[in-house]
């Protein structure tokens, strides 16, 4: 289909103005806000996934549920941390979902390919730390792989953590204490702090 | 913990560009159902083909003279045909496909000779009903879409799937089959209701000109048939087939047949990947459904056992230190416990196991 409508400016029009636009269905609203935040969108799954394999289904998804529940968004402003927040429970029913597929044979486990993840020219320290992390997510629980991918990968504070997740500080702490047992397991270096 | 400088995230790879997400957008449009956009989007291209091809012909005019240059006509464009409208019916000519794209982008494919109608286009349900013939539909999952083909009395439910229904007439009447490719469907007649997985076909067997008091409970269940099996009910001789056995039986409710086939299945292939799984759930259902907790213990204890993923194997010892509760051997229990908290002590369960055991 030859597209002829002139591309929106993303960078132009506030989170809050292109939201109101999308609530009254204006496909050129949405579109903005799917190149405004698509990248980083992007780079959320994939960090959460570990791998290119569904991800763009998580991000479409994602953004389909954001569209049809944006009426539901408070503070139009905060459109972005909210679209995150859909996509870290939308990812979660996906990596449960693939993992339940495995079991019952109707999946074949795709293992994540480290070198895929790690930008060549990540220090040493970057890449041992990213590669032990992503050795250990298939074997963790759901939420502790993106409690930990959130906070190590990402680098979000706690509190970030926990509401991206819809949960308390103190199932955050105890996934993350969980995953970092993992990682001692894997690494034997890592330090582990209370 | 220890936090780093920078997250660690940034040393990653850039798995996106902007080419994706352009290519995303295409994707979720296409699911935003905006027939008049599209429409739209359809007259803007008309036009500005027409004003390529008017500047073309002007700069033709400039640089030639006469004879004046013949016409330029633009070579049509070829698409799936647009299939918006409810209550569109479709016929395909012998020897002919007719291939058809929904708003959503599912696709059908109407053999030749067939004929369907879209009784219902809306976001949280399309419905087409198959009236004659067979169709190929590649249907994309949707979780806030029911998506239901309609074929005789029988109404297969999709979330996400590719398959084959036909409706076929024979000299005892209108039969009614399903063959799933990819996903899963469910079928719907009457009260009966099963799942159809990959590789997996289905027929009604009793025709609609000739049905009697109506389908049992049990109706579809017999004529479920994976590839393999060659009679009416499934046969299973391996952990797959047996698996899939218990899950259409789960579905349609009949649990002990669920539970004799994992059972099997976690007997006969204790070495398969699913064998864990399979225990897992049959001590699920002989403790949640069947109150069976001795039972129950048993399969949990072969779950701990047999699972290779600590996940399962945590989740079995914590069922098992249930079902020794439930069951009153207050022994086994108290020594299940204890057992359970000094390998999981901030495991997920930890307080629900920590509480079990008490006194009666």
């Amino acid at each position: 289909m030859l597209r002829v409508l002139a591309r929106p400016d993303p960078d132009g029009v506030s989170d809050a103005v292109l939201v109101a636009a999308a609530c009254a269905q204006d496909l050129h609203a949405q579109e903005a806000l799917v190149r405004k935040h698509g990248l980083m969108l992007n780079r959320l799954c994939f960090r959460l996934l570990g791998s290119r394999e569904d991800l763009d289904d998580l991000v479409q998804e994602t953004f389909l549920r954001a569209f049809r529940s944006l009426k539901t968004l408070a503070r139009p402003e905060a459109f972005r941390g909210w679209l995150a927040e859909i996509a870290v429970r939308t990812a979660h029913n996906l990596i449960r979902r693939r993992r339940l597929m495995s079991r019952l044979g109707l999946r074949t486990s795709q293992p994540i390919v480290i070198d895929e993840l790690i930008a060549p020219a990540a220090p040493l320290e970057a890449m041992l730390a990213l590669g032990a992390i992503y050795r250990i997510v298939e074997t963790l629980p759901a939420k502790t792989r993106i409690a930990l991918v959130l906070r190590r990968v990402e680098g979000r504070q706690l509190d970030e953590v926990a509401q991206l997740m819809g949960a308390s500080l103190a199932s955050v702490k105890r996934w993350l204490a969980q995953a970092d047992r993992a990682l001692a397991a894997e690494r034997g270096a890592w330090e582990v702090q209370g | 913990m220890t936090r780093p400088e920078r997250p660690l995230g940034e040393h990653m790879v850039d798995a996106t560009s902007e080419i994706d997400v352009s290519r995303q957008w295409r994707r979720i449009e296409a699911r935003l159902w905006r027939p008049r956009a599209r429409l739209r989007g359809w007259l803007a291209a008309c036009g500005a083909l027409g004003v390529a091809t008017s500047l073309a012909l002007v700069l033709a005019s400039r640089q030639a003279r006469p004879p004046a240059p013949a016409p330029i006509v633009a070579a049509p464009v070829v698409t799936p045909e647009p299939f918006f409208a409810e209550g569109t019916r479709i016929e395909s000519a012998a020897g002919t496909k007719r291939e058809l794209a929904l708003p959503d982008g599912s696709r059908i494919a109407l053999r030749p000779g067939g004929v369907l109608t879209l009784a219902r286009s809306a976001k949280d349900e399309v419905r087409v009903v198959l009236e004659r013939g067979s169709a190929d539909l590649d249907v994309l999952r949707d979780s806030d879409r029911r998506f239901v083909v309609a074929v005789l009395d029988v109404e297969f439910v999709v979330a996400g799937a590719r398959f084959v229904v036909s409706v076929s007439e024979g000299a005892r009447g209108k039969t009614a089959a399903a063959e799933v490719e990819r996903g899963a469907i469910e079928v719907h007649r009457s009260i009966a209701r099963s799942v159809l997985l990959a590789g997996e076909s289905w027929t009604s067997g009793v025709s609609v000109a000739s049905a009697g008091p109506g389908p049992t409970a049990d109706d579809a269940s017999v004529a479920s048939t994976p590839r393999t099996a060659s009679s009416g009910r499934a046969t299973a001789d391996d952990a797959r087939s047996l698996l899939a056995v218990a899950t259409r039986a789960r579905w349609q409710g009949r649990q002990r047949d669920a539970a004799r086939a994992l059972d099997e299945l976690s007997r006969r292939f204790p070495n398969d990947p699913r064998a864990a799984l399979a225990a897992f759930e049959l001590g699920r259902i002989q403790l949640d459904t069947l109150h069976e907790a001795g039972h129950a213990a048993g399969s949990f204890r072969t779950a701990m056992n047999l699972a290779r993923d600590p996940v399962l194997r945590e989740d079995a010892a914590t069922r098992y230190v249930e079902a020794l509760d439930r069951g009153h051997d207050a022994a086994a229990c108290l020594s299940a416990r204890e057992a359970y908290l000094a390998e999981y002590s901030t495991g997920a369960h930890a307080g629900h196991v920590t509480a079990s055991c008490r006194d009666r």
